[in-house]
């Protein structure tokens, strides 16, 4: 969390000391998501989850000979979480998560863009918290991402975002005779999430 | 269908076996196993269910025992059992142990320890079943002395006087204790 804080901070200290402010732009971004988990060592049968996330950001194009590319950072309020699948039934896991994603973006033609970049996120609400014992309460991710028509005010992007923190804090043990195996840190999210964006102000226009 | 519920009371699931609560030393005075594949958790209200079940007992008794007695029922209610884990002849070896890392384990070969399963329900003789030591089985017992709690796994086997066998496996408690 601390670390998130950090990044925030900075990325907003890097606002206020640009001087071509000019060619940045905020947007509004909403959107559905699949989530699920991979496992490094299978333990258990997942499916995936429809979840939601809504966000906003803010990018700016740093050097003016070469406009197609751009930083951004996005601040999400992100619902992940996987179906795990049981002989009996299912249970649904939630994770609500604040997020934060500084990335690169580059223009690769004038109605598509390629966005990739870290996601910090802060579990702060779902269905386990309180069991902080066996969940850790933030991730890191990497994603890569497509955005469509992002030469209008109304855009839409496609995200693949993969953790590369474990979710789960575990202490497993032995099924049969109880004896205790150690830690156990496993359960990476992978969350493709499909939305809208809406463009507050279109840098190409003050271009 | 398996009715998960997670809002309605405090239980925590594991994440690996969300029809156990998880394992962990928070004294949330639970407990949980599979008993020949059937899962019982522990009696979270015995007050309210009227069935007859009784609230935990964890008591160490001055510096050489220990005793852990809980029930556990599955979420139908149809089977209600009582463990009683006793320890004994405890030196301070062993409870030094117990407070460092994962705490002590105890065998079933370990003289020290005495495990039953009671039918809660029915007192018959028929329905207690000891712990046996042929297979392996043990219980590992973390205590968190400033905390007053005390948690850890079980896993064994017991059977009674007719030869019947209960296997008990992923099992978890998790108790606030009282010393005298």
């Amino acid at each position: 969390m601390v670390m998130v804080k950090r990044m925030i901070l900075l990325f907003f200290a890097c606002i206020l000391f640009k001087s071509n402010v000019v060619f940045a732009q905020f947007g509004l971004m909403a959107g559905t998501n699949y989530s699920n988990l991979r496992q490094q060592t299978p333990r258990i049968d997942t499916g995936p989850q429809l979840n939601f996330h809504l966000g906003l950001n803010y990018s700016w194009h740093p050097i003016e000979k070469i406009p197609n590319f751009s930083i951004r950072a996005d601040l999400l309020l992100n619902n992940k979480g996987y179906r795990q699948i049981l002989n009996d039934g299912h249970r649904q896991v939630r994770f609500n998560a604040m997020g934060f994603a500084p990335m690169l973006r580059y223009q690769i033609a004038k109605t598509t863009g390629l966005h990739s970049g870290l996601e910090f996120n802060y579990f702060f609400d779902g269905n386990t918290v309180g069991s902080s014992e066996v969940f850790r309460q933030s991730e890191r991710a990497v994603f890569l991402g497509i955005d469509l028509l992002n030469h209008r005010s109304v855009s839409f992007y496609i995200r693949g975002v993969f953790g590369i923190s474990p979710l789960l804090n575990y202490v497993d043990f032995n099924p049969l005779d109880a004896s205790i195996k150690g830690e156990f840190s496993d359960f990476f999210s992978t969350t493709v999430l499909f939305g809208i964006q809406f463009s507050i102000q279109d840098e190409k226009k003050r271009n | 269908m398996f009715a998960f519920c997670v809002a309605c009371d405090d239980f925590i699931p594991d994440p690996i076996e969300p029809r156990l609560p998880f394992y962990g030393g928070l004294g949330r005075n639970e407990a949980g196993a599979i008993l020949n594949g059937e899962f019982f958790i522990n009696n979270p209200t015995p007050a309210k269910l009227g069935r007859g079940s009784q609230p935990p007992q964890i008591l160490i008794f001055g510096s050489d025992s220990l005793v852990l007695e809980f029930s556990i029922r599955t979420r139908d209610f149809n089977q209600n059992n009582k463990i009683k884990i006793r320890l004994d002849q405890l030196d301070a070896q062993d409870w030094t142990s117990m407070t460092q890392g994962f705490g002590k384990a105890f065998r079933l070969t370990d003289p020290k320890i005495k495990v039953k399963i009671v039918d809660a329900n029915d007192f018959l003789e028929e329905n207690v079943y000891l712990g046996i030591d042929a297979v392996p089985g043990q219980i590992t017992v973390k205590l968190l002395p400033n905390e007053k709690i005390v948690f850890g796994t079980f896993g064994f086997r017991a059977e009674n006087a007719a030869g019947n066998t209960i296997q008990v496996s992923l099992g978890r408690f998790d108790y606030e204790f009282m010393d005298f």
